[in-house]
């Protein structure tokens, strides 16, 4: 259906910072900025979880951020799409094995997007978020298609369960 | 005849109009903060969009106030349009206000309470002002109808200018546009009441807000009588003052706002009111 | 008695930046109790710096630890390891850091003063103050090579030189932000609406100041003329570039506000200064020794005086590695100028501290 082409195009954000070092956040705030405008984009930073559909993740995840890193992503609506910013998030990067730190978003909740660098500049943070809004529609077409075919149920799809994934994390030993 | 026919028309169309004013509009305050903005469109897209979302309820009758926020604004405006009675008029509005007061005070989150709060408080600001615009117009026009209003002919604008300076006093409050918008104030309360609907729910309350703004621009275009382009242009006014208003001032706070309302709008609307009388 | 609610601002607000949690109760809109959580991001960096680098590496770990005052850490961590290692930098090497810091200082101050209109309510003046503020990123871009963290200083100097023309360009790029300053200066002086959001809101007396020992601009807007920058004289020539203090009396976020631009004004003198007082010299001293024994170094951050101090048992690793960061000075006097004022203004009050709970979980 053509309608569904339009649907990409209103993206609206949410901003967590898990723990970094304020660099990437800033730059996310750049964006919003004159110079860069990503309003052009139709994106609106809106820090309502359930009204949003991209999840901007800065930051090593600490072991206090965690649980309300999840908490956050449960509480967004399907479909929605994860980019992590900055090497920390992507990875751990520097922050990688430090006793309270987790070492990457992935770890907890499914990343679409790795944007690198440290600290991610405004332009890599667009064309991540650009890169989103194709993931968005993929999502958005695999999310009909599985409502038309009624052959996914509800528990099995993409949503987490907070639980579960409290439950996995492994106690790194402390050095 | 054809009036009503007309009105019948915008009333179908109001949505979209709204959506379209919404959409300029957002264009116009990126421009005025140096920034290219959305595309027109925008609205419409963000529409297409939050009907796609999964739906999450907080509890069905959150819901159902939701949309019924939108419904009982589209008659409100459906009865303005046609020309009914504006005291009817302005307590339909009244009520539409009244079920997303409700359905914020239905939900556990604290934020969705305090904006209700704060949107039952900017009601004491703006409801009077209304009321007595109203008055006024039935001690110019001899009737509560607000085809009367429509038809008359000289400009009621004229007869009462200080009532037009109140009413675009209160319009920042009723639109929550920047000094007044404490209602949903975003760096605050995150939204106010608006925060815990998602989805095709969350869409009924956008829709709603671009409902209002047509509701807006009849109250505007009420002062212009029967001349039709005096009344775009006091509409074209009041949407560029509006804007620059919105980008030239910061947030006041809830106790500021009910000041200023009730002190110096009110008292306009209510000198305009009894140099009418007397007159 | 009215009812009283419980806010809790934070872990994620759209008004934060970072993770932290503020419970705020509330009569009537009116703040009577402030609780306040900061330690969401303790990352256990000190921990790292003694184990897992070598003393070279940490300056570039610490300025991790902060990406908006990430100069002021390396630098302060390279001062101290100097000490450690018993060198002196060249002179050169001294300003260039100078005029980093400062530059450093005009992002952040900047960006301060934008979250303080956005979270005033006032989008357009942020937007405003977004716009013109990223002169100083590309400034910082053009010297160091990265927007934000810039890993300049290392230890025995700075990375990189000044080229020639970047510091024109410098100079070109100030002489176009002072407009642009004034312009700011007088919104944030003159806006009705703004004075009524910042005018005797978040307000801390002097002698509260004192007492719960506040630094940095909060200190310098209670009329407590504290700064690292007036005191020390022997790590780097704050006075020699042409240091001012800069206080107010009233301590609000009005006076807050106007520390930080009055701050700029002198943070461009004090880069006029440097760039047309570089003396020529090479930018790095070289040595091959290992730290030993303990140092402490005070430095100006521009939110307060950071403090460093370090231990070394000559080998690689440092032996211990203490950071106190300004904004755990000031969460006492934060939760204190809550106390009385409106729910309504506390977003613009906490952007008015300017917290960075990186710098104080580490």
């Amino acid at each position: 259906m053509k309608l569904a082409t339009y649907r990409k195009k209103s993206p609206w954000i949410l901003h967590y910072n898990a723990g970094g070092c304020n660099g990437c956040d800033i730059e996310i705030l750049a964006c919003l900025a004159p110079k860069y405008d990503i309003e052009r984009f139709g994106m609106i930073n809106t820090g309502n979880p359930k009204q949003s559909d991209i999840l901007l993740v800065t930051g090593p995840v600490t072991k206090r951020s965690r649980e309300r890193l999840v908490e956050i992503y449960a509480q967004m609506p399907e479909p929605k799409v994860v980019v992590a910013c900055g090497a920390c998030a992507s990875t751990g990067g520097v922050f990688r094995g430090m006793y309270n730190c987790e070492g990457g978003v992935d770890q907890f909740i499914p990343v679409d997007v790795y944007v690198c660098g440290c600290g991610t500049r405004p332009e890599q943070i667009i064309d991540g978020v650009v890169q989103a809004l194709a993931i968005l529609e993929q999502k958005n077409k695999d999310m009909e298609a599985s409502v038309r075919l009624n052959t996914q149920p509800i528990a099995e799809d993409e949503q987490l369960n907070r639980r579960h994934v409290a439950a996995s994390i492994t106690p790194t030993p402390t050095v | 005849m054809s009036h009503t026919f007309i009105a019948i028309i915008l009333i179908i169309l109001a949505p979209f109009l709204g959506g379209l004013v919404y959409g300029l509009e957002r264009v116009i305050r990126a421009r005025m903060q140096r920034r290219i903005g959305p595309p027109v469109l925008q609205p419409f897209y963000d529409f297409l969009k939050l009907a796609d979302k999964r739906r999450m309820v907080v509890h069905s009758a959150h819901a159902f106030l939701g949309i019924m926020h939108f419904v009982s604004l589209w008659y409100a405006l459906g009865v303005f349009l046609l020309g009914g009675d504006l005291i009817l008029v302005i307590f339909l509005h009244l009520l539409y206000t009244a079920l997303i007061i409700l359905a914020g005070y239905s939900t556990r989150s604290i934020f969705s309470h305090l904006g209700a709060n704060r949107t039952a408080l900017s009601i004491i600001a703006y409801e009077p002002v209304l009321i007595l615009i109203a008055v006024s117009m039935y001690m110019i026009t001899g009737s509560f109808e607000a085809s009367a209003a429509f038809h008359h002919p000289q400009p009621l604008l004229y007869k009462m200018p200080l009532a037009f300076v109140a009413l675009l006093l209160v319009l920042p409050i009723k639109l929550k546009k920047s000094p007044f918008d404490v209602a949903e104030a975003h760096q605050e309360v995150t939204g106010g009441v608006e925060l815990e609907f998602s989805g095709i729910y969350y869409e009924a309350v956008y829709t709603a807000k671009w409902l209002d703004y047509i509701f807006s621009y009849t109250l505007v275009y009420l002062f212009a009588g029967s001349n039709i382009l005096l009344g775009i242009g006091l509409m074209l006014f009041t949407f560029i003052y509006l804007n620059a208003l919105d980008n030239a001032t910061a947030r006041v706070n809830y106790k500021q706002m009910l000041r200023f309302s009730l002190g110096v709008s009110f008292s306009l609307a209510f000198i305009n009111l009894l140099i009418n009388s007397l007159s | 008695m009215a009812q009283q609610y419980e806010i809790p601002v934070g872990a994620q607000h759209i008004s934060l930046l970072e993770p932290l949690h503020f419970k705020f109760t509330t009569e009537n809109e009116k703040i009577v109790h402030t609780d306040a959580n900061v330690y969401y991001v303790h990352r256990g960096i000190e921990k790292a710096c003694c184990t897992k680098f070598k003393f070279r590496q940490v300056s570039f770990v610490v300025g991790r630890v902060c990406g908006l005052c990430s100069i002021s850490h390396t630098t302060a961590y390279s001062q101290v390891a100097e000490k450690l290692l018993k060198i002196e930098i060249p002179k050169r090497a001294k300003y260039l850091r100078m005029l980093v810091i400062e530059l450093d200082r005009i992002h952040s101050h900047l960006l301060c003063l934008s979250h303080v209109a956005e979270n005033s309510g006032f989008e357009a003046l942020f937007m405003k103050t977004m716009q013109y503020r990223e002169f100083s990123m590309e400034l910082l871009e053009a010297i160091c090579g990265n927007r934000i963290q810039y890993d300049f200083s290392i230890v025995g100097g700075v990375a990189r030189d000044l080229k020639p023309e970047v510091a024109n360009q410098v100079l070109r790029r100030l002489d176009h932000f002072m407009p642009q300053l004034e312009e700011l200066a007088d919104i944030f002086r003159n806006n009705w609406t703004l004075s009524l959001k910042n005018k005797g809101v978040g307000a801390i007396s002097r002698e509260t100041a004192l007492r719960l020992n506040v630094v940095g601009p909060f200190a310098r807007a209670a009329g407590l003329a504290v700064d690292v920058r007036n005191e020390t004289e022997d790590l780097l020539p704050w006075k020699e570039a042409g240091f001012e203090m800069v206080t107010e009396t009233s301590g609000d976020v009005y006076a807050r506000n106007m520390v930080r631009i009055r701050e700029l004004y002198v943070s461009i003198s004090i880069i006029r200064n440097i760039i047309n007082g570089l003396p020529e010299t090479p930018i790095v001293t070289e040595t091959k020794a290992f730290p030993d024994g303990e140092a402490v170094v005070r430095l100006e951050a521009p939110r307060g005086e950071l403090f460093y101090y370090a231990k070394g048992n000559k080998t690689q690793v440092l032996e211990r590695l203490k950071i106190k960061a300004p904004t755990f000075s000031n969460v006492a006097a934060m939760v204190e100028a809550f106390r009385g004022n409106e729910y309504g203004s506390a977003p613009a009050i906490i952007a008015s501290y300017d917290p960075c709970l990186s710098c104080t979980a580490r």
